[in-house]
C-alpha cells in the first residue's frame, strides 16, 4: 500500500491514517461483492493539508493569483503508478450529488472548440462549484456514430480537456475535476440513435460529494464554505447503477 | 522432379499408386509444381480457386463411433483460407465418396466431372478417449496421390483443433502460404443496448467456440494480443476510467497494465521489442507512448497539440502507423520509433483511422478511410504507393486486423444491419461473416500458434 509520503505534522499523519481506515472500511464494504482477480496498487488519497493562513488578498482574476503548490498534486505527478481518482471511485464513501444536475457542454459535430454558449454555460458550474467547495465532477467527453469507435475515445477526451482547462483558468482547483471520456459509449439516447446525432457531441458533467476531508484548497480562501445546496441522500447503489441521462 | 512417395509416410492405399504416380510426373509437364520444388499448386492467387472436396471421413474401427465432424472442419477451414472454393453442391461430394467406397477406388472422371481439382480423404479410430486421423490428397487431373499424413495425440475433445492443424498442414503444402485455422481473434461484444455493458471474447478463426474473458456489466475496449500470444491486453472502465488491463489466458490471471488519469486505450503490442505502444492522454491530450507489459517505462513518442492515437506497429519494431488530426481531420501517419519523425501515409478521403501493419508477406497496412460518407477498408504499401479500396457498399467497415500470415483481414461491418465482426481476403476482396448474434466490434487477430 501506499502511504503518505510526506514529513508533516502529527494532526496530518492522523488525518492520513483516518482515511486509511476510513478507505479501507469502505473498500471491504462495497467492494467486496466485486471482488477481481486484478489487484491494482492501492491508491490511498490523503487529503492536502488544510491551509493554517489565509492568502492576505484575495487574488483579482487566475492570472494574477500566485501559483500554489498542490502537495497532492505532486506526488500524483511524481508517482507515475498513481492516477488521481476519480469520485465514482468513492463509492459510499462520497457520493453521487443527485439534488441538482449540471446541464451539458455541447459541441460542434467534429470540432473540441468551445463556442459562447459553451463557456457561458462552463461559467455558471463555475461559479456554482466555487461556492459548494464540498462537491467534485467528472466530465464525461462523447461523441456520436459518425466517427470511428477508437477515435471517438480520443476526441471525448478532448472534449473534456477542453471543458476542463477552461474551468481551471476560472480559478477551479484541478483536483475537483476529473476528465473523462467513453466516446460513442454509455450515453443511452444516442446509442442505439441514428448515425448524425448532434445532441452526442457533448461532455456531460457529474458531481459527487466529497467525503469529509476531501475538502479542496478554495480558490478565495477568505469566504466561508457554505453548505451545499443538496441534502445528501443515502447510500447509492454503485456507479453503474446510475442512470447517466 | 519429385519423388512424391518420399515426402509421406504412408503406403498409398490399392495398387501401387506410387510408380504409376512417378511415370505421370515423368510423362506429364505439371505446370505449377515445375516452378517450385516443394510445391504442389500456387492457388488462390487473385480471383482464381481451384475447388477442393473434403468429403467425410471413414472410420476405420467397426463398431466405433463412424462420424466425425473432421471433413466439415477441414472444408470449412479450407475455403476460409481464400486459396480454395468449395464443390457446389455438398451433396454430390458425400454421394460420390459412397461411390468410391463400394467401388473399392477413386473414380477420379466423377470428381473431374464435379470440377473437384483436389480431393482429400481422411479415415479416423477412435480408441478410448483419443482419435486418430490419416489425411491423404489427390490432384484429380493428374490422378496422382499428392501426399498424406497421420495425426495422432488428440483426444475426442479436441476434434476442432486436430482439424485445424491438419487444415494448416494442408493449406500449407498445396499453396505454399502459412493457414491460421488454429488461430483466434478477439473481438468486443455488446451485452446490451446502451453501450454500458461489453465484454471482451475469444473466438477460434472460423468463427466457432466464442469465450468471454471479461464479466458482464463492465465496459470495455480494444482488445489486442500480447506477449507470445498467450496474454491479451484491453481497455476497462471497471475502476470507472478507461485502464489497461492484462489478463493470461491461461493461468486466468490478471493484472493492471497502465492506470494513468484519462485514456489508456489501443495497446498494440511488439514481440520483436517487447513494448506495448498505446493511446494516453496523461499529459494534456492524446498521444502515442510505449510501455513495458507491466506498465514500466513509459516512452512518449509524440508531441503535439493533435490527438495521436490508434498505433500499430511494424514487423520488425522500428515504426509505428498511428493516427493524427494534425492536419484538422484523422489521417494515418507513419513514424520512425527512434527519431519521432512522422509521414503522412494517407490522403484518399477526408478521414482515415485504425491502421493494422501487415505481420507477415507483403509490407502493407491496412486501414479505413471515409469515402461518399462511408468508411471501407483500404490497403496501402507502407511506403505510401498503391492505395487500394477492399471493401464497397453502403455501410461502415472499420478496424481491420491482420491474421498472422498478411492474407486475411478481420473488420466490423455494418452491413448486416448491425456491428458484426467479417472476415476479408485482401488480395480478391472476399468477405465472410465471423460472428451473428449480439452487435460486435473492434476484433485483434492472434499471432501464428506453432
Amino acid at each position: 500500500m501506499t502511504q503518505c509520503a510526506l514529513s508533516r505534522p502529527l494532526a496530518v499523519s492522523m488525518w492520513c491514517g483516518a482515511m486509511l481506515s476510513l478507505a479501507l472500511l469502505c473498500a471491504c464494504s462495497i467492494r467486496g461483492g466485486r471482488r477481481q482477480t486484478a489487484t491494482p496498487p492501492q491508491t490511498i488519497l490523503c487529503p492536502p493539508p488544510t491551509s493554517t493562513t489565509a492568502p492576505s488578498t484575495a487574488p483579482a482574476s487566475p492570472a494574477e493569483r500566485p501559483a500554489q503548490p498542490n502537495p497532492y498534486l505532486q506526488l500524483l505527478q511524481g508517482d507515475e503508478n498513481l492516477r488521481q481518482g476519480n469520485p465514482e471511485e468513492w463509492g459510499e464513501a462520497g457520493s453521487r450529488l443527485v439534488g441538482r444536475t449540471f446541464d451539458p457542454v455541447y459541441f460542434d459535430e467534429g470540432s473540441i472548440d468551445l463556442d459562447a454558449v459553451a463557456k457561458r454555460r462552463l461559467n455558471e458550474h463555475a461559479a456554482w462549484l466555487s461556492q459548494n467547495q464540498r462537491v467534485w465532477i467528472t466530465l464525461v467527453g462523447h461523441t456520436d456514430a459518425q466517427s470511428t469507435l477508437e477515435y471517438g475515445y480520443n476526441i471525448g477526451m478532448a472534449r473534456a480537456l477542453a471543458a476542463r482547462n477552461f474551468l481551471i483558468g476560472q480559478g477551479l482547483d484541478p483536483l475537483r475535476i476529473y476528465p473523462s471520456s467513453t466516446g460513442q459509449d454509455m450515453l443511452a439516447f444516442a446509442f442505439e440513435a441514428h448515425e448524425n446525432e448532434p445532441q452526442a457531441h457533448q461532455v456531460e458533467v457529474l458531481g459527487f460529494i466529497a467525503p469529509p476531508g476531501y475538502d479542496a484548497p478554495r480558490a478565495n480562501a477568505s469566504t466561508p464554505d457554505p453548505a451545499p445546496e443538496t441534502e445528501e441522500p443515502s447510500a447509492t447503489p454503485s456507479g453503474s447503477d446510475i442512470p447517466r441521462l | 522432379m519429385i519423388n512424391r512417395c518420399s515426402l509421406s509416410p504412408l503406403r498409398p492405399l490399392g495398387r501401387s499408386l506410387c510408380l504409376l504416380a512417378l511415370a505421370l510426373v515423368l510423362a506429364l509437364t505439371h505446370t505449377a509444381a515445375a516452378q517450385e520444388s516443394d510445391l504442389i499448386v500456387r492457388a488462390g492467387e487473385g480471383t482464381s480457386k481451384f475447388v477442393i472436396a473434403v468429403p467425410a471421413f471413414a472410420s476405420t474401427a467397426p463398431g466405433g463411433l463412424t462420424e466425425t465432424a473432421l471433413g466439415d472442419i477441414i472444408a470449412n477451414d479450407l475455403r476460409l483460407s481464400g486459396h480454395f472454393a468449395e464443390p457446389r453442391n455438398k451433396m454430390f461430394v458425400n454421394e460420390t465418396e459412397q461411390q468410391d467406397r463400394a467401388a473399392g477406388q477413386i473414380q477420379f472422371e466423377k470428381w473431374r466431372s464435379l470440377d473437384v481439382s483436389y480431393l482429400v480423404k481422411g479415415t479416423f479410430t477412435v480408441s478410448g478417449d483419443e482419435i486418430k486421423a490419416e489425411v491423404r490428397t489427390y490432384d484429380t487431373i493428374s490422378r496422382d496421390y499428392v501426399f498424406g499424413r497421420s495425426y495422432e495425440g488428440f483426444k475426442t475433445n479436441e476434434v476442432r483443433q486436430m482439424a485445424h492443424r491438419i487444415s494448416n498442414e494442408l493449406i500449407e503444402r498445396l499453396t505454399g502460404f502459412p493457414g491460421v485455422a488454429n488461430t483466434e481473434i478477439l473481438y468486443v461484444l455488446q451485452n446490451d443496448r446502451y453501450g454500458k455493458s461489453k465484454q471482451v471474447m475469444r473466438v477460434d478463426a472460423d468463427g466457432f467456440n466464442p469465450r468471454a474473458i471479461t464479466p458482464q456489466g463492465e465496459l470495455t475496449a480494444t482488445p489486442a494480443w500480447g506477449s507470445n500470444g498467450t496474454e491479451v491486453y484491453y481497455t476497462t472502465y471497471r475502476d470507472y476510467n478507461p485502464d489497461l488491463a492484462g489478463y493470461m489466458l491461461q493461468r486466468k490471471h490478471s493484472w493492471w497494465v497502465s492506470r494513468k488519469t484519462g485514456l489508456n486505450i489501443s495497446p498494440d503490442w511488439n514481440e520483436k521489442v517487447q513494448r506495448i505502444a498505446l493511446t494516453l492522454t496523461k499529459d494534456g491530450n492524446s498521444e502515442i507512448y510505449t510501455i513495458t507489459r507491466e506498465g514500466k517505462e513509459a516512452t512518449r513518442l509524440t508531441v503535439n497539440p493533435a490527438i495521436d492515437s490508434s498505433p500499430s506497429w511494424s514487423p520488425d519494431g522500428s515504426q509505428i502507423a498511428f493516427t493524427s488530426d494534425r492536419t484538422g481531420a484523422p489521417q494515418i501517419y507513419v513514424m520512425d520509433v527512434k527519431s519521432k519523425g512522422a509521414r503522412r501515409l494517407t490522403y484518399e478521403g477526408n478521414y482515415a483511422d485504425g491502421a493494422a501493419w501487415s505481420p507477415a508477406g507483403a509490407d502493407r497496412i491496412a486501414y479505413a478511410a471515409r469515402v461518399g460518407g462511408k468508411f471501407q477498408i483500404f490497403v496501402i504499401n507502407a511506403d505510401g504507393t498503391g492505395a487500394r479500396q477492399l471493401t464497397s457498399g453502403s455501410h461502415d467497415n472499420e478496424d481491420p486486423t491482420w491474421a498472422p500470415n498478411g492474407r486475411v483481414l478481420a473488420f466490423t461491418s455494418t452491413r448486416t444491419g448491425k456491428k458484426q465482426i467479417h472476415l476479408l481476403h485482401a488480395d480478391s476482396g472476399e468477405v465472410w461473416p465471423l460472428t451473428t448474434g449480439e452487435a460486435a466490434h473492434s476484433p485483434s487477430w492472434s499471432p501464428a500458434y506453432p
